[in-house]
């Protein structure tokens, strides 16, 4: 093949074009850390990483569903927690109360002491999460209980608190007021204790209210390991979201995430051929026939 | 017997040979960088033979040489080459414009990335799952409707920046119609004077160097037909539209973009290769995604409005559209949720501010597979179209390395074949040197023997 002068000058160009574009293509890899920084880079990739990208932000989205329902359950718990202390103390109180041989006085001595657990009560009942009453079903700005104990919640499916913890899969995450203070009749046991301390009336507080605070405490013991049963459910999908979440980020990473090491490797391979490639270019395009003949 | 003066003329024939010799490598030196330019070969044969009867053989007449002519300057070309060359030339103008356009598309979708439309509107079902469970959070709402107009705003500005490109690629258009028309019109007036010169016996090469770049040019821009004519002009026929008649050419007029099918007319539905039909193709494309933005936009507007006018706002309001607007280009999030992002119907029930059930059924949206989307997701939707302009831009980046690959190689055949080379040229030029010296040399000799004939030569 007849070689011309302007052959070897365009051969020289085309490959150092070649060679600087591929130089250019690992410095970005450098520089943004990943290997695909557009989609035509390489579309499969893209498409997995755009994808993991929605997935990941929806298991984090997930994540913070979960961690707002542990902590509500919580709350609940430790709240109901405080209401049995409560009310064994109001029990301690009847029991005593149910002894025929205190006056009077004595009787009301305790029913004070029962009028102060009542307001205690209230305020139990009155709990607020992140400025939230966590009794008062899905009317969660209103004080759910007056200081009688009468409820102005809801109750049943309107005051179910509904969240999403996984994909697909809801848990009612809250107690409403009725069900935990007024279906177990804590303030009516109160109120009754309260009533019968201050007529005196001992063998009720014995036989009536005793049993009454008994099953007050019973149905709160029992929405407490409900309680506990969901909490425990909460940490177990909290713990399969963070792994997933985990392998999620593995895969990222592993598909996006460049080699640094095999990458400068590269690129300083790159540079030599490049450097070579100007050397020999510029040796190359100068010399003719020209250079030799004499004038 | 031949005369002195014979001789003389053979010597001044050789010194012309010689010297045009000279004239045609320094010509080709040069030019030797200038485009298009094909190295020039001087023809030489010897002339006519002066038959002269012979003393010793009556009947067989001697030929005596006369010396040299320079029969033609002519180029070297390989007509073939110039014909694949411009096929590849075709449909690499077709890819180059496809893959500006289309590069320039993916900028504007900017994926993956932190601020494309995949993470904007994850953002957006996650506000929706995250005020399911703070239904009455004033700063909740707030901040949903902060990233619904950020998502609405981005579909606007995407909406307008393919139509920005569109509108480039249009007046792009018509910038190249007009490239081809003045194409037409150079070759045309070269045509007529190619013709002339030839007519006269001459060889117009540099003009027809000249008329071969344009042709070159041309083919980059338009697939076109090349019929060549006895009288050495061209016809140049794009489909069944006639562009150069020989001294006479035809412009095509602008496209008409008001036109709803604005290639089907007139000579442009014949375009199938340069860049004017990679605006062609790549118009279409951008079509297509401006359309499925444009469906994304409006059924995620009819969707979660179905949803949210079902539902309650803080304040007991129904019925409230939450988007406003019919599809890419004016999505808006309604003025009065902007102004009171109470509006926000995330309960399913009057008068039940904690109740996020309806805020939980729009955050649904985002795995309900839509009909009006081919029985996909929005998000799945949205990712099937990005991976699709991914693969195009690829492949319009490789198509046109793979062209570009393809006329390097074959020009590089035409230059091996038509190209200068200074090597070839000095040693052409050190050929015809020592012959004009030869040739200078009978004619001195000639010279001191009239000389010695004339002057001392005793009378």
């Amino acid at each position: 093949m007849r070689v011309t002068n302007k052959m070897i000058a365009q051969t020289v160009l085309n490959n150092l074009g070649t060679n600087l574009n591929r130089l250019q293509k690992l410095q970005g890899q450098m520089s943004s850390l990943q290997v695909v920084s557009k989609m035509s880079d390489d579309p499969a990739v893209a498409t997995r990483v755009v994808n993991l990208n929605s997935v990941l932000s929806r298991s984090e989205q997930y994540e913070r569903s979960l961690n707002d329902a542990k902590g509500w359950l919580e709350t609940t718990e430790s709240t109901l927690s405080n209401v049995t202390d409560v009310l064994q103390r109001a029990r301690e109180l009847a029991v005593y109360g149910a002894n025929g041989t205190l006056d009077q006085t004595d009787l009301e001595t305790i029913e004070v002491e029962v009028e102060q657990i009542i307001g205690n009560m209230v305020q139990l009942a009155n709990t607020s999460y992140a400025g939230r009453y966590i009794f008062g079903g899905t009317l969660t700005t209103a004080v759910p209980f007056d200081a009688d104990g009468n409820y102005s919640g809801n109750t049943g499916s309107d005051g179910q608190l509904d969240w999403e913890i996984s994909q697909g899969v809801t848990m009612t995450v809250n107690i409403d007021g009725n069900t935990a203070f007024i279906d177990n009749g804590v303030f009516s046991a109160l109120s009754d204790l309260k009533t019968h301390l201050e007529s005196g009336e001992t063998e009720t507080i014995g036989n009536t209210d005793l049993a009454a605070l008994d099953d007050a405490i019973n149905g709160i013991v029992n929405l407490r390991s409900l309680l506990g049963a969901k909490t425990k459910r909460v940490e177990v999908i909290l713990n399969s979201t963070w792994d997933e979440k985990l392998n999620y980020e593995g895969l990222r990473s592993s598909l996006n995430d460049i080699d640094l090491a095999k990458v400068v490797t590269e690129f300083k391979m790159q540079e030599n051929v490049y450097n070579a490639a100007l050397n020999v270019g510029a040796r190359i395009i100068l010399p003719s026939l020209v250079n030799f003949l004499k004038a | 017997m031949s005369s002195f003066f014979m001789a003389l003329e053979i010597g001044r024939r050789g010194l012309v040979a010689g010297l045009t010799g000279m004239d045609v490598s320094g010509h080709n030196v040069a030019n030797a960088n200038t485009p298009g330019y094909t190295r020039q070969r001087i023809e030489l044969s010897a002339s006519a033979p002066y038959t002269k009867p012979s003393l010793g053989k009556p009947e067989e007449p001697l030929q005596l040489g006369t010396g040299v002519t320079v029969e033609q300057i002519s180029r070297v070309r390989d007509r073939f080459l110039d014909g694949q060359i411009r096929t590849e030339l075709h449909a690499l103008g077709n890819w180059e414009t496809q893959r500006d356009a289309l590069s320039e598309i993916e900028t504007v979708f900017m994926e993956p990335s932190e601020n494309g439309l995949n993470n904007l509107i994850s953002q957006f079902w996650n506000d929706w799952q995250e005020l399911s469970r703070n239904a009455e959070n004033s700063p909740i709402r707030s901040v949903l409707v902060q990233d619904s107009v950020t998502l609405a705003n981005f579909f606007n500005h995407t909406n307008s920046l393919l139509e920005t490109i569109k509108t480039d690629q249009q007046e792009l258009a018509n910038i190249h119609i007009n490239d081809i028309n003045s194409k037409a019109r150079q070759i045309a007036a070269l045509n007529k004077q190619i013709v002339n010169i030839r007519a006269a016996g001459d060889q117009p090469n540099d003009l027809m160097d000249k008329r071969d770049l344009l042709l070159d040019e041309l083919a980059g821009l338009v697939n076109y037909t090349l019929t060549e004519n006895d009288d050495g002009s061209v016809n140049v026929d794009l489909g069944t539209q006639n562009l150069v008649d020989g001294s006479d050419y035809t412009g095509i007029g602008d496209i008409d973009w008001t036109d709803p099918a604005p290639w089907s007319g007139g000579p442009y539905d014949q375009v199938t290769g340069g860049n004017l039909n990679g605006i062609k193709d790549v118009l279409d494309k951008l079509q297509a995604y401006q359309d499925n933005l444009d469906t994304l936009a409006a059924n995620l507007i009819a969707d979660v409005n179905g949803v949210h006018e079902a539902g309650y706002g803080l304040d007991g309001s129904t019925g409230v559209q939450y988007f406003t607007g019919t599809g890419a280009a004016d999505i808006a999030v309604n003025g009065a949720i902007v102004a009171d992002p109470g509006q926000i119907a995330a309960a399913a029930i009057e008068d039940a501010p904690g109740n996020g059930a309806n805020a939980l059924a729009i955050a649904h949206l985002q795995n309900s597979n839509v009909d009006a989307l081919g029985g996909t997701s929005f998000d799945g939707y949205y990712k099937n179209m990005i991976a699709r302009l991914g693969v195009e831009t690829q492949e319009s980046m490789r198509m046109v390395d793979n062209q570009q690959a393809l006329v390097d190689q074959l020009s590089n055949r035409r230059e091996s074949i038509s190209g200068v080379s200074m090597d070839e040229e000095m040693t052409n030029i050190m050929q015809y040197q020592y012959a004009y010296m030869g040739s200078a040399r009978v004619v001195s000799v000639l010279d001191s023997m009239l000389d010695t004939l004339i002057n001392r030569m005793a009378v």
